[in-house]
């Protein structure tokens, strides 16, 4: 006898209410003897406790908070079940720097409102660069405290919730006992950004180490525990950002020293990118976190930033743990002039911890909170700890510890006396840092330009051509020969510049992801284009017929095509592939042992197919596969040790296969495709380092077709 | 005014032929964006039908004049049923490609990936169960998952109680777990 739905529902409503534990009881006496109603009431209940990934999907919830400003959208389930992890304030305030004189909000009108209908605002308990932290409490769907930031007024409210959207569902993946979960965000009637986080009850990291005068070893063991969460984190996918002592919290819990880093996700929503606006209205939040920024945050470059970020955060947290100082002066950032500021952080060589504090006059206090001597603390300090605290500082982020883990396990190391892996760099390196030092100004300077508007990089772009022609003019008197070599090499760097200006507006991850960006990146790629375009019809009118500067016409055309391809006309971008195969072509025949140009063809082949293909042209489009393969397989088998042509066959073997599947040659498709595995696994396991070696694609690939 | 504010307007006002009106515009307007916003996204990442519709409100609806709940419940309404058929007519296109894509030297190609396209529509079949069983509590989940509203919201629109509101969502949300768990 099927049951009624509406008791069924009236009776799960009912039970769901109750605690699990006192559910089956009930169900016995509600259900008696119809064993079908409670097996579908039963099987309700078990239900209500999963989750479901789909209907769950935070973006949702979060939208809703978005939509109305009078919403109460449920918690996503995660927040549910935490409701277990309620931790009370007992008087500690949250740190923050002193003097925001300017809050957006007086304190006695905000206490007691509500906020998103369900956050009563109780008591501010710390107040920061970014805005306030509260103390709230939470009414539904489960009553307890939570902390709750408000972020000050004046950011892009739309902007800060969708990049805060962006990375919700990864940070409820998040479930670590050194990590405070981020609960909720949305925006106040009055369009101030908030973020919800669990409540910690505790003392600023240095603030807990000094007043508990923890000893080296002491803060040491505290240091691996917060790697490890950062190393959970960041195997969520999650980059911090923002790692400082302030957002790390110590609690006592059984007498033993627990810490829980806070604000995970909230600086990627908040802070952007460092711009002259965001510099000078937040001038004081800006200072306290450069002090721990690494310096690839710190610039304008916008540069994308990835764990390694945060490993150089945590450098600065432990050489400040074991000296009480910071590697960058925090009275010289004071008193710089912003780009200074930036410079500093960027190019300047912090000393080594132990070099750091013998020169500092705070040594004996810093021992005494150390519960040890000067003296003692200097040889505790001097080699490996310097040397671990050095490779996290590291510019070049390639030179860091790769994982916050392999960094855990240096510092249990040197507790366990065995030898650590860091060492201290070699002569050569720091020569040849010395020689970069000069090249970085003059890069740093070069990138700042590239990260500018287009009009301004169109400008530059402009005088590289003027500077040319004033070269040229002055060349004009000396021997025709050395004057055109002088004028390639000119050229090849404003190529080279451009190309590098193209790479960082096509693979720069913000823009690529951010639709509101989108016109943006289409009017910077726009320069790119126009300039290979007008370098095409130089070289064209040059009618040069040595192979280099055919090749290097090619080069433009091929260039120009994939442009062409992502922001322009399609037939334009077949035309230009078009011309950079003829030629190639030519080339490749006439010399047939230069590589580049066998290679230069087969990558023009591979291109034009795509866009065959997109044109409807699948027979064109295979041959045009089948060709790239043949020489990239060439290629490949001559210069085993060149990994592009071995990716390129792969790349042409794969694009191959794709199109035998859509046209219906399933057979066939799946050994083109395997070819192109076995290579990417192969290619993936012998460059382990390198990120993108696309092995995962073709896995979805193949797995999928079966 | 733009024609989806009059509408809106024409529904607050009781004229009840303008709702049949309101649903073609707003789906437009949805593939739209859906259109251009799957042609940027990364491959793999999932559609936002919530920032979608939020966006749709904002372009459609003459923000600056504060529309009242019946109008914009409507609006909401609309917009959900037509994020579901969007997402729904999406993913059966891909199931029938399956993948497309390819790649190439300078990767700009897009790259099959796993898509949740199955999960969304075994929810669509199932929705459509649910709604045989409980009208109000498929709505619900309609309102709250494809248009992105809090209980509140789907309480003015439906004209229930923001208790009953969550009464169906607990509801619907347990009911449609067992059914796609117990269908694999």
């Amino acid at each position: 006898m099927p049951n009624d739905p509406q008791d069924v529902q009236e009776l799960f409503l009912r039970l769901v209410e109750l605690r699990p534990a006192d559910r089956p009881a009930a169900l016995d006496r509600e259900c008696g003897a119809d064993l079908a109603l409670r097996q579908r009431v039963e099987g309700l209940l078990e239900a209500h406790e999963g989750s479901d990934s789909l209907l769950d999907r935070p973006s949702n919830e979060f939208a809703a908070t978005v939509l109305s400003d009078a919403d109460n959208a449920a918690h996503t389930s995660a927040a549910e079940d935490a409701d277990e992890d309620q931790i009370q304030l007992s008087g500690s305030k949250r740190a923050g720097s002193p003097g925001t004189a300017e809050t957006n909000i007086r304190e006695e009108s905000i206490v007691g409102a509500v906020i998103a209908d369900r956050y009563t605002m109780v008591q501010r308990i710390g107040e920061g660069g970014m805005g306030e932290v509260w103390m709230a409490r939470q009414t539904s769907p489960v009553k307890r405290k939570v902390a709750l930031k408000l972020i000050k007024m004046g950011m892009d409210s739309r902007a800060v919730l969708a990049r805060f959207d962006q990375e919700r569902q990864a940070l409820a993946l998040m479930d670590h006992p050194n990590i405070a979960k981020v609960l909720d965000g949305g925006i106040t009637p009055t369009g101030q950004p908030f973020f919800v986080m669990e409540l910690v009850n505790g003392l600023p990291l240095n603030k807990f180490c000094d007043e508990a005068r923890l000893d080296t070893n002491g803060r040491l063991e505290l240091f691996v525990s917060i790697c490890q969460a950062i190393q959970h984190a960041h195997q969520k996918g999650i980059v911090h950002r923002d790692l400082k002592p302030a957002n790390i919290l110590v609690t006592q819990i059984d007498g033993r020293p627990v810490p829980k880093v806070i604000d995970f996700g909230v600086a990627k929503a908040t802070s952007g990118k460092l711009t002259d606006e965001s510099l000078s209205t937040q001038f004081g939040a800006v200072v306290g976190t450069l002090e721990y920024m690494s310096p690839e945050q710190a610039g304008f470059s916008g540069e994308d930033i990835d764990t390694r970020a945060d490993i150089y955060s945590l450098g600065v947290i432990l050489y400040e743990l074991l000296t009480g100082l910071r590697p960058i002066d925090a009275q010289r950032l004071k008193q710089a002039a912003l780009t200074e500021m930036i410079r500093l952080v960027r190019e300047e060589e912090p000393s080594k911890p132990s070099t750091r504090l013998s020169t500092d006059a705070s040594l004996p206090s810093m021992a005494a909170l150390r519960q040890t001597e000067p003296k003692k603390l200097m040889a505790l300090l001097r080699g490996e700890l310097d040397w671990v605290v050095m490779k996290c500082l590291e510019k070049q982020r390639d030179r860091r510890y790769e994982t916050a883990n392999a960094l855990a396990r240096d510092i249990q190391r040197y507790l366990a006396d065995e030898a650590v892996e860091a060492r201290p760099p070699s002569t050569g390196y720091r020569m040849k840092k010395f020689v970069q030092r000069n090249k970085a100004q003059v890069m740093a300077a070069g990138l700042l330009l590239l990260a500018l508007i287009a009009g301004i990089a169109g400008t530059s772009f402009g005088m590289v051509r003027a500077q040319q022609a004033a070269e040229a003019e002055r060349l004009a008197k000396l021997d025709a020969e050395a004057q055109k070599t002088r004028a390639e090499s000119r050229e090849q760097q404003a190529i080279d510049a451009v190309k590098r200006f193209r790479d960082a507006a096509a693979d720069n991850e913000a823009l690529r992801n951010n639709p509101a960006l989108e016109s943006l990146r289409r009017t910077l790629l726009k320069e790119p284009l126009t300039f290979f375009k007008s370098l095409r019809e130089q070289l064209q009118a040059d009618n040069d017929t040595r192979p280099e500067a055919l090749a290097r016409l090619a080069s433009a055309a091929f260039e120009l095509g994939s442009l062409t391809r992502t922001i322009g006309d399609r037939q334009d971008a077949l035309r230009s592939y078009e011309e950079s195969l003829a030629i190639f072509e030519r080339l490749a025949r006439d010399y047939p042992t230069v590589t580049e140009f066998q290679s230069g063809l087969a990558d023009s082949y591979n291109n034009l197919g795509i866009l065959q293909k997109q044109n409807g042209r699948a027979d064109a489009a295979e041959a045009s596969y089948r060709r790239a393969s043949v020489i990239f397989e060439r290629l490949a088998r001559e210069n085993p040790a060149v990994t592009k042509y071995a990716d390129g066959l792969a790349d042409s073997h794969n694009s191959l296969g794709i199109l035998q599947e859509q046209t219906g040659r399933a057979d066939v498709a799946e050994a083109s495709c395997g070819r192109a595995l076995a290579i990417y696994e192969r290619l993936a396991r012998e460059n382990p380092s390198v990120p993108n070696t696309p092995a995962a694609w073709p896995t979805a690939t193949t797995s999928s077709q079966s | 005014m733009s024609d989806v504010t009059r509408i809106l307007t024409a529904i607050e006002r009781g004229d009840q032929n303008a709702a049949g009106q309101l649903l073609p515009l707003v789906y437009q307007e949805l593939r739209k964006l859906a259109a251009i916003k799957l042609s940027k996204e990364k491959p793999g990442q999932t559609l936002q039908p919530t920032m979608l519709v939020h966006e749709a409100y904002l372009r459609l609806v003459d923000v600056e004049r504060p529309q009242q709940w019946n109008g914009r419940g409507h609006f909401f309404g609309a917009a959900a049923e037509a994020m579901r058929r969007i997402l729904v007519e999406k993913a059966r296109q891909k199931q029938q490609l399956k993948h497309g894509g390819d790649w190439q030297r300078q990767k700009l190609g897009d790259v099959p990936a796993p898509d949740p396209d199955d999960r969304l529509l075994a929810l669509d079949e199932a929705l459509t169960r649910l709604a045989l069983e409980d009208p109000v509590a498929a709505r619900v989940v309609e309102l709250r998952h494809f248009a992105g509203l809090g209980h509140d919201d789907v309480a003015a629109t439906l004209g229930i109680t923001v208790y009953e509101a969550r009464q169906k969502w607990t509801y619907a949300r347990a009911w449609l777990r067992q059914e796609l768990l117990t269908e694999k």
